[in-house]
């Protein structure tokens, strides 16, 4: 799996916007990849989204990836998933992660 | 029951006339016996005011006469005695006798017993007794009592004088010794005057009505007055016949015989010496009755007559009515509509029956729906087992390489007697068989069982083919008296050299589909049926199967099944779907499904028999592309990926709905693959190999994947579904892998035989 992590350092207050672009598949062997990942980009983070838009699937691995991420954060962070495929987006619905992210 | 009814009626309402005509008769007569004895009564008070007034009136009368002979006796005493040279001048003693109106004046010389003077002038110088005596009227004795009672004063006598006059002499003695006066009156004065003030009177109040009248009677019992003058004089008792039996009955309305002629009586004795008996004649008393019989008669005829029909115009309106109304519902109910309901509500107690019937009905209803649903429990619990002893996946050993089986079944009703059976004898022999018993429905069923268990337990024991059906033919002859039978097709597939060795007991001919080739009815040779006739020999046959070899068995079901207008389905028809060009690559499941599709439009449904198809396949043990094998290790992951991947793209699909297919299958195999590497092998070191079978299904278009492996038994449909809306920071971080699984695949199933977890997951590709 492709992970391109993007900074956006917000304007004064020293904290960043974090967009990470993921390509292929987003599922068992991919998400300890995206998990590490992660860590290193979730410092003094205003925000997450996730750029889904060359992910094939996303299985029950990588939600909980998301979920993980979403805890670490806090409710103050917005997470959000966006270029999502319809299946995927169909998964966060089904799932019940489209009310804890913001599926865009 | 309306004429019973109306039988009985009339014979009540007749009796009930005829009583009380009876009654009111006696109540006429009563009544007619009451006023004749009112009116009696009143008779007797007239008759004895009447008779008081006339004895008042006589006494009256009496006195007067007396008076007046008195003054005249005493006057022309007074006269002749101070005038005695009266006796010698007639002029005087004339105008004497004419002033004081008396009929005559006689002196007379008893002594010389002559008339000295007379107004009579013929009687001078004549004897005394010159007139002659009058007798005594015989049928007036209170005038001759009355004349009697003169005489106490003066002498009198009662005489008729020479002009035949009755006269009355009254004698009084003058102042000379020798003469004496003779006054004469005239008795017919004194009677009529008498008459007038008594007897008349009386008489006259003596009538009652036409026929009856009050009969004076004297002490000695001789009538003395009555209207009926022909009685007077007579005795009672040659009156009344009878009648001295009642004599003491006072007052007492008797039924006596007066003169012949029946006639009632009241005897009134009165305290003035005389009786009074009122009577009348019997027919005058019930004169009325006649009048009142008929007016009362026509009446209650009329009235009864009234009654009748009335009463029973309302029976018929208030009772019968109702009672035929609730008699067609009950014929209804009868006939088995128990849904009717009795609503005959024209009164109480036919609303009280009809809810009693209703209630009836009512309970019935549900006792027979309960009756039903404990049969069709039972009946779908006996399903449940009959089906249950059928293999039900497939196919059956997915992992098998070489042989694919399909078969389906369906009963004409809640239990068959078709089945089939497919299993493994031997490594790479395999059993597969279609039967039928005759005949369906429980009886079936149950023979059914019997010939499943004894075949399979046959071909089990390795004997020949043949053999085994002998056995199982003996077997099955034993004890058969119900003769139901069963045909079979019985076969045997050698998977590494491709033989297909059967027994044709009676059963439908078998369909062969040769690779390339087109679907043939291959004429078998043909055995008896199963069951039939023991102690037969069977003969098998055989065919070596070729990769890409197809055989389709049916039971009779499928070619002897009937459209509405009775046109048989056929074995043409069957071999004509099958060989459909568009069926040149359907698999064995696609094939039966297509053509219980076609037998359910043929048949619209309605299926008079059992349906049974079994569809087998041959393959080459090099024709593998629909199976991939891996270790389940994480990093084979990608590898099924690709494989599933490469199969889904064999479907020739629209390339959007292969992208979103590919996406929601590509997570479930990602999901399923991880929980299988995951589960199936904590806690052991062994290998374990996962085997992923992977084929598109035509008919229906479907993506059947199954993951065999041979790890820790674990099954997936039985996981506890996650909380999806649960806050964020409660949500557990696992649990949905199986839940998205379920949700992204249309059928996913679980079993686990010969040691190896078989999981299935189908995908609707449409």
């Amino acid at each position: 799996m492709e992970i391109t992590t993007q900074f956006v350092p917000a304007e004064g207050s020293g904290a960043k916007d974090v967009v990470l672009v993921l390509r292929g598949r987003f599922g068992n062997n991919s998400a300890s990849e995206v998990e590490s990942a992660l860590k290193e980009a979730m410092g003094n983070c205003r925000s997450l989204t996730f750029d889904f838009g060359g992910v094939d699937y996303i299985s029950s691995a990588g939600l909980r990836v998301l979920l993980m991420a979403k805890k670490s954060l806090g409710a103050g962070v917005e997470v959000a998933v966006v270029n999502a495929n319809e299946v995927v987006k169909e998964i966060f619905d089904i799932s019940g992660f489209s009310k804890i992210l913001q599926v865009r | 029951m309306r004429t019973i009814f109306r039988k009985k009626l009339l014979i009540i309402v007749g009796v009930a006339a005829f009583i009380v005509s009876w009654l009111s008769l006696d109540l006429v007569d009563r009544n007619c016996r009451l006023h004749v004895s009112k009116l009696f009564n009143e008779a007797c008070k007239d008759t004895l005011r009447a008779l008081a007034t006339s004895d008042k009136r006589a006494y009256d009368s009496r006195s007067t006469m007396m008076h007046k002979v008195l003054t005249s006796l005493e006057t022309v005493t007074e006269v002749v005695n101070y005038f005695p040279g009266i006796e010698h001048n007639y002029l005087a003693l004339e105008r004497l006798r004419s002033s004081l109106g008396i009929s005559r004046i006689d002196i007379l010389d008893p002594a010389r017993q002559r008339v000295v003077l007379s107004t009579d002038p013929n009687l001078q110088g004549k004897p005394i007794n010159c007139d002659l005596p009058a007798p005594l009227s015989q049928n007036d004795p209170d005038f001759n009592s009355f004349i009697s009672s003169m005489g106490s004063y003066h002498p009198v006598d009662y005489v008729l004088d020479r002009h035949q006059r009755e006269l009355l002499l009254f004698y009084n003695p003058l102042r000379q010794p020798d003469r004496l006066l003779r006054l004469a009156f005239n008795a017919q004065n004194f009677r009529m005057t008498y008459d007038v003030a008594t007897h008349e009177l009386v008489t006259s109040s003596l009538s009652l009505g036409e026929t009856g009248g009050v009969d004076v009677i004297q002490g000695n019992g001789v009538i003395v007055n009555s209207v009926d003058k022909e009685c007077i004089g007579a005795n009672i008792l040659e009156v009344y016949s009878d009648f001295q039996n009642h004599q003491e009955a006072k007052g007492l309305l008797l039924r006596v015989n007066r003169r012949g002629t029946p006639s009632y009586c009241s005897y009134y004795p009165t305290q003035y010496g005389y009786s009074l008996i009122c009577y009348m004649s019997a027919s005058e008393v019930y004169a009325t009755r006649r009048t009142v019989l008929q007016v009362m008669l026509i009446g209650y005829f009329l009235l009864f007559v009234a009654i009748f029909f009335s009463t029973s115009y309302l029976v018929k309106v208030v009772v019968l009515n109702g009672l035929e109304r609730i008699n067609a519902s009950l014929a209804k109910i009868e006939a088995g509509d128990l849904e009717v309901k009795v609503e005959e509500d024209s009164c109480p107690e036919f609303c009280a029956l009809s809810q009693g019937i209703n209630s009836t009905v009512q309970a019935l209803k549900s006792l027979m729906e309960s009756q039903l649903a404990h049969d069709a429990e039972q009946m779908a619990l006996a399903r449940t087992i009959q089906l249950s002893c059928l293999p039900k996946f497939f196919p059956t050993y997915p992992e098998v390489r070489e042989l694919d089986l399909y078969a389906r079944t369906t009963p004409a009703q809640e239990v068959g007697g078709d089945f089939y059976d497919y299993f493994r004898i031997s490594d790479n022999l395999y059993c597969v068989m279609i039967a039928d018993v005759s005949e369906h429905g429980i009886p079936a069923a149950l023979l059914m069982m019997t010939a499943k268990t004894a075949l399979h337990d046959a071909v089990l024991s390795g004997d020949t083919l043949e053999h085994c059906i002998e056995s199982v033919n003996s077997f099955l002859c034993e004890n058969n008296s119900t003769c139901m039978f069963v045909t079979a097709f019985v076969a045997t597939l050698n998977i590494a050299t491709g033989e297909f060795r059967f027994v044709n007991a009676g059963h439908c001919r078998p369909m062969l589909k040769r690779a390339q080739g087109q679907w043939e009815s291959v004429a078998v040779q043909p055995g008896m049926v199963l069951g039939g006739i023991d102690n037969l020999n069977y003969q098998s046959e055989g065919w070596i199967l070729k990769p890409g070899d197809q055989v389709f068995l049916y039971t009779d079901g499928v070619s002897e099944a009937s459209d509405p207008q009775g046109q048989m389905f056929g074995v043409a028809r069957l071999q004509a779907i099958l060989n459909r060009p568009s069926c040149a690559h359907y698999d064995g499941g696609s094939l039966i499904n297509l053509v219980q599709d076609e037998l359910e439009n043929f048949t619209q449904g309605d299926f008079q028999d059992d349906v049974t198809m079994v569809a087998l396949e041959y393959f080459s043990s090099l024709h593998a592309d629909k199976f991939l094998q891996v270790s389940a290790q994480p990093e084979e992951l990608d590898k099924i990926l690709d494989f599933v991947n490469a199969t889904l793209e064999r479907a020739q699909l629209e390339p959007k709905r292969l992208q979103e297919l590919r996406a929601a299958v590509d997570t479930a195999v990602d999901d399923i693959f991880t929980n299988i590497v995951s589960y199936a092998t904590t806690g052991s070191n062994r290998q374990v190999q996962v085997t992923v079978r992977a084929e598109i299904s035509l008919y229906p278009h479907q993506l059947i994947l199954h993951f065999i492996d041979n790890g820790h038994p674990y099954d997936p449909t039985a996981a506890t579904l996650p909380d999806i809306d649960c806050p964020f920071q409660d949500r557990p971080c696992g649990g949905l892998g199986i839940y998205l699984v379920k949700k992204l695949t249309d059928h996913m199933t679980y079993r686990y035989t010969e040691g190896r977890n078989i999981l299935c997951l189908v995908k609707n590709l449409e």
